[in-house]
Formats: C-alpha cells, structure tokens, sequence
C-alpha cells in the first residue's frame, strides 16, 4: 500500500512499495517505466516516494560475450557525470568521464556469446526523485561465470540535465532501460521498486 | 511487521542543524528489527572538501570500548584510480563514512547519498557492524569537479545494544547544507 490510499489521504503504509516489474517475452529493445496519474493504481505515481530501487536480472542479443546496460531519465540525452569502481579477475579499476555522457552508464550485462543461461545483475537505487536537486544514481551490478569474464562493480551518476539551456534539477518521471549494443532476450527481468519516509510523527521514538 | 518500515525520517531545514539524533535513552530505537539502514542524501555547508558523515553511538556505554575498524575502496578524481581509504587495523577515535559533497567541491545542488546498514544493533552480545555504500560525481557550472564510488564497512567494538546515536558532518565546522535528508528504516521480521 502506498501511502496515498484512494480517498487522497495520506498513511504510513509499506515503506518499501512493488511499483511494476517487466519480464521481456520477446527480444526488447528497451524497456520503459513511467511515473503515472489516475484513480486506479496510486503505487505507480512516484511523485509520493523519496527514492526508487530497480532490480534487474538482464541478457543482450549482442554478439559479444558482454554489453553494457543503459538508460536515459525523462528521455534526456544529458548530462550525466559518472564514476565506476569495478573489479574483474583479481583487479580492482575504476575510471571517471570528465565529461558528461549522453546517458546512465550503469554496468555490465551478459551477451549472445556466453551460454544462454547467464544473466548480469543491478541493484540500481534513484536518489530523491523529487527533489530540487541533481539527481543521483547508485547501481550495483554484478555477472559472474566459472571462467573468466566475470564482474563485480558500482557505478555512481549524477544526472544534470542541459537540454534546455540550463543544468536542471527536474523532477524525475521517466526511465529508459537498453542495452548499448543489442536488445534485451526474451526472460530479462525488471521490477521497479518505491521507498516512502516516515510521514506520521513517530512517537515511540524520539528524533 | 512490514518488510521495511520508516521509523523516523529528519529533514535539514536550518543550516544550524548540524548533529541529528535518532531515539534516545527514554525512546530508544526498537530492538525488534532484524536490522536497520539509515538512506541519507547529504550536504555540507562548509568549504572543506568531502566532509564524512560521523555516526556515534550514545547510551549508557557511551565512552566506553569505542574502537571501530574502517576500511573503504575508492575511485574518484579525473584518473579513476582505485585505492584502499581509511583503512583502519586497529581502533580509531570515531567512525566515518566517506563522502559528502561540500561548497568547496560542488554547485549547491549537489548532494551525495549513502545507504548505511546497521545490523547485530538489537542485542547485547554481538558488536554492531555497518556496511554502507556511497557515490556522487560532483560538477561546477558545466564542470566535472571529483566524483566516488565507495564501499565499507566498520564495527562498533561493545556488545552492548545501540539505543540511540547521532550523525554529523565529520571535518565539517559549519555542519549540513539545508536540503539534507536523512531516513531510517527498519527491516522487518515476521
């Protein structure tokens, strides 16, 4: 239950609130959530919830044995600032753009030349989607095989938007999931996740 | 019991607000959660560069067997290299999480999260541990300034059960920016 239950009032619901999930039956080329308004369904309204949480278990069609997965927030195509720790075999990296890219650099996906059974995973947290700042973006990604290849590593966005002219503190609506050379395969999973504070004063504890 | 429930959630609204208190000896943090993780976007007001957030458990064992153990990987800077920082083999004085972004180092509409999970806090036998993760690239105008991505951990040496404890803006004199946001949840078990 989100905490705006359908009569507008406000409650101390589930602090932690099932948005929507996607799981791909066909090749995908992207996969899409968007905030939404109406009289039916107030969980998938995000303009009540602090952060937003994606997990993601995902696979490109790139011939390749790996892809790197994307995204883009309310379909803008700037600015995003990032930085990476990762580690593959028994070496730590890490690398920073100092300049912005074009999208959410988010981590490594598998792809067509690994065994189809192999899939790469996020943990992908927005922080205060509502909120008059810039954006950002932790995502924790990991895809490991029983060779080489495999991967662990978090990467850290902060999104400013210049489309317009100036850097934005938008609102956050809309997110763009692809992968950057291929589609998602048939069986990639995504379920978009909500988290709430605290909005009833909390008497038993004092803060 | 919800599987995460909001227990108390602080916003900075006076940039006087520059140490934060979660329960107390009279309203102590419940002990019923299996653990606890405190979601923080933060910011500093001073022009230091890279403020850590300071957690330190109060209680009747306050000043007591405080000795923690920190260790954190780091990338940042233009090069992305990738270092151990803070890394800690024996007791330190008090317990730090890196980073938070500062007027020195950003536009003011920069802050940096950190997720901080506070587990083995409800009992009195086990030290408490956290684990946290943060990353914030940081701009100026159309500038790339610094950026990070970190992952830690430390320990608070005592078994006693962690009541209540503050958070402040370590190495910060002027404390947090108006705009930060702190939210404590519980995880909950049925």
């Amino acid at each position: 239950m989100a905490y705006i239950d359908a009569d507008g009032v406000l409650n101390e619901g589930e602090s932690w609130v099932g948005i929507d999930t996607h799981t791909c039956t066909g090749n995908d080329a992207e996969v899409t959530f968007t905030s939404q308004t109406g009289s039916t369904d107030y969980k998938k309204n995000w303009s009540q919830y602090v952060d937003l949480i994606l997990i993601i278990s995902a696979r490109s069609t790139r011939s390749h044995s790996e892809d790197d997965l994307l995204c883009k927030l309310n379909n803008k195509a700037s600015a995003y600032w990032t930085t990476s720790l990762y580690m593959g075999s028994n070496t730590g990296n890490g690398y920073t753009y100092s300049s912005p890219l074009a999208y959410a650099e988010l981590g490594g996906i598998f792809a067509a030349s690994m065994a189809s059974t192999y899939f790469g995973t996020h943990y992908i947290q927005f922080f205060e989607i509502n909120s008059g700042k810039y954006k950002s973006i932790m995502s924790e990604w990991g895809k490991d095989t029983n060779a080489s290849g495999g991967q662990v590593g978090m990467n850290s966005i902060t999104w400013a938007d210049t489309s317009d002219g100036m850097l934005s503190t938008n609102y956050l609506y809309e997110i763009d999931l692809y992968p950057a050379n291929g589609s998602f395969v048939s069986g990639s999973k995504f379920d978009l996740f909500g988290t709430l504070p605290r909005m009833a004063e909390n008497t038993a504890v004092a803060y | 019991m919800a599987g995460l429930e909001a227990i108390a959630s602080f916003y900075v609204t006076d940039d006087l607000d520059t140490t934060i208190q979660f329960g107390s000896s009279a309203k102590p943090i419940p002990n019923t959660y299996a653990g606890l993780q405190l979601r923080c976007s933060m910011r500093g007001d001073d022009r230091n560069d890279h403020p850590w957030l300071r957690l330190s458990p109060l209680g009747s064992n306050s000043g007591n067997n405080l000795h923690f153990q920190i260790r954190n990987l780091f990338s940042g800077g233009a090069s992305g290299s990738v270092a151990p920082l803070g890394a800690k083999d024996g007791p330190t004085s008090s317990i730090v999480f890196p980073y938070m972004h500062s007027r020195d180092t950003s536009d003011s509409y920069s802050y940096s999260p950190m997720v901080l999970d506070i587990m083995g806090y409800a009992n009195a036998t086990t030290y408490t541990q956290f684990l946290y993760q943060s990353g914030s690239p940081s701009i100026r105008g159309d500038q790339y300034e610094e950026g990070w991505s970190a992952i830690g951990c430390a320990s608070w040496r005592n078994t006693a059960r962690l009541t209540h404890f503050t958070v402040d803006a370590y190495l910060d004199s002027e404390g947090f920016r108006r705009g930060t946001s702190f939210h404590l949840y519980g995880y909950g078990t049925s």
